[in-house]
């Protein structure tokens, strides 16, 4: 199966690394928002998409016409991601396409699930969080990216 | 070498200036910042605007004590290494970051592990004076990978077991 692993930069790339081991019998390609981060994905095939957030969301129209190009190229099964605004278009996309989408919510959302997560709830096939007082009949908690 | 980060997405003037004020207190060691942005002037630390994802290990890895904004990145990788650190978290109210949400994690990851944490100023000190003594705790190590419970959750539900779907012929 193809999984298309996709995080914008810092800790949202981080935890998406760590998540690594899940994927293992499948085939694995990683998307991020910067060049640089394609050293701490090697031995994997590696995309960059621009970078937007909700206070330059006029990039959006942009962003969504390169990803769903390399969507369309890439073809995945399944789109997971750890965030920020690019991973919810990813998803948006993926689900668009038909592919298996989820929504891993970052661990520093440990107080309330983040706009973000509760976008991808209306649309995604799983979110989590990885604090199990935030677990919700939809929300799942299956443990955390650290211990 | 005390290695301080403030992340690659916004300024935090607020913990450069708290780190440049009580570095004198340090004994002469030197103090290199990754900054972001920065429009404040410090007085007795060196600054970098950038360090690529590849260099930022090697600092991590040769710095005795690190201070950092609370961003789950750089307390990954540090807790990876088993460094001494000290995270120094945004606060919402002064747009440091979009809310508050650096200040929650930081309150429930202390009270699951030995993450050492400054809410101000004086707490910086503080836990810089315990670094000095060498009583400042270290973080648990991480493993390399997400909990073992997560994996396998996201396994599962990306090919869920085969003989869930394989269906007796009827005759």
């Amino acid at each position: 199966m193809k999984i298309l692993a996709v995080a914008s930069g810092g800790g949202h790339i981080t935890e998406l690394l760590r998540l690594q081991p899940a994927f293992e019998d499948q085939e694995l390609i990683y998307m991020s928002t910067h060049e640089s981060f394609a050293s701490s994905c090697k031995g994997f095939p590696f995309y960059t998409v621009p970078d937007f957030s909700r206070w330059n969301a006029f990039k959006i129209p942009m962003v969504a016409w390169k990803m769903y190009r390399l969507f369309k190229k890439i073809k995945p099964d399944v789109v997971v991601t750890t965030g920020a605004a690019p991973g919810v278009l990813a998803l948006f996309i993926g689900r668009l396409l038909g592919s298996k989408t989820i929504w891993v919510e970052s661990l520093c959302h440990a107080e309330k699930v983040s706009v973000s997560g509760k976008m991808c709830e209306l649309f995604a096939d799983r979110v989590y969080t990885q604090w199990a007082h935030l677990a919700t009949p939809k929300i799942v908690y299956a443990g955390n990216i650290m211990i | 070498m005390i290695f301080v980060t403030v992340g690659s997405q916004l300024p935090f003037d607020r913990m450069i200036q708290a780190v440049d004020e009580v570095a004198p207190l340090l004994q002469g060691k030197e103090v290199i910042a990754q900054v972001f942005g920065m429009k404040y002037q410090p007085k007795n630390i060196k600054t970098l605007d950038y360090i690529a994802p590849k260099d930022f290990r090697s600092y991590v890895e040769s710095a005795e004590l690190i201070i950092s904004h609370a961003g789950t990145g750089t307390i990954l990788s540090v807790a990876q290494l088993q460094k001494p650190m000290i995270v120094f978290p945004r606060l919402g109210k002064l747009k440091e970051t979009r809310n508050n949400h650096q200040i929650d994690t930081c309150v429930r990851l202390e009270q699951i592990t030995r993450l050492q944490v400054a809410y101000d100023k004086a707490q910086l000190e503080e836990k810089i004076k315990l670094f000095l003594k060498g009583q400042l705790p270290v973080m648990e190590k991480v493993p390399a990978h997400a909990s073992a419970q997560m994996l396998n959750s996201i396994r599962d539900f990306i090919q869920p077991q085969r003989q869930d779907i394989i269906a007796v012929p009827q005759l």
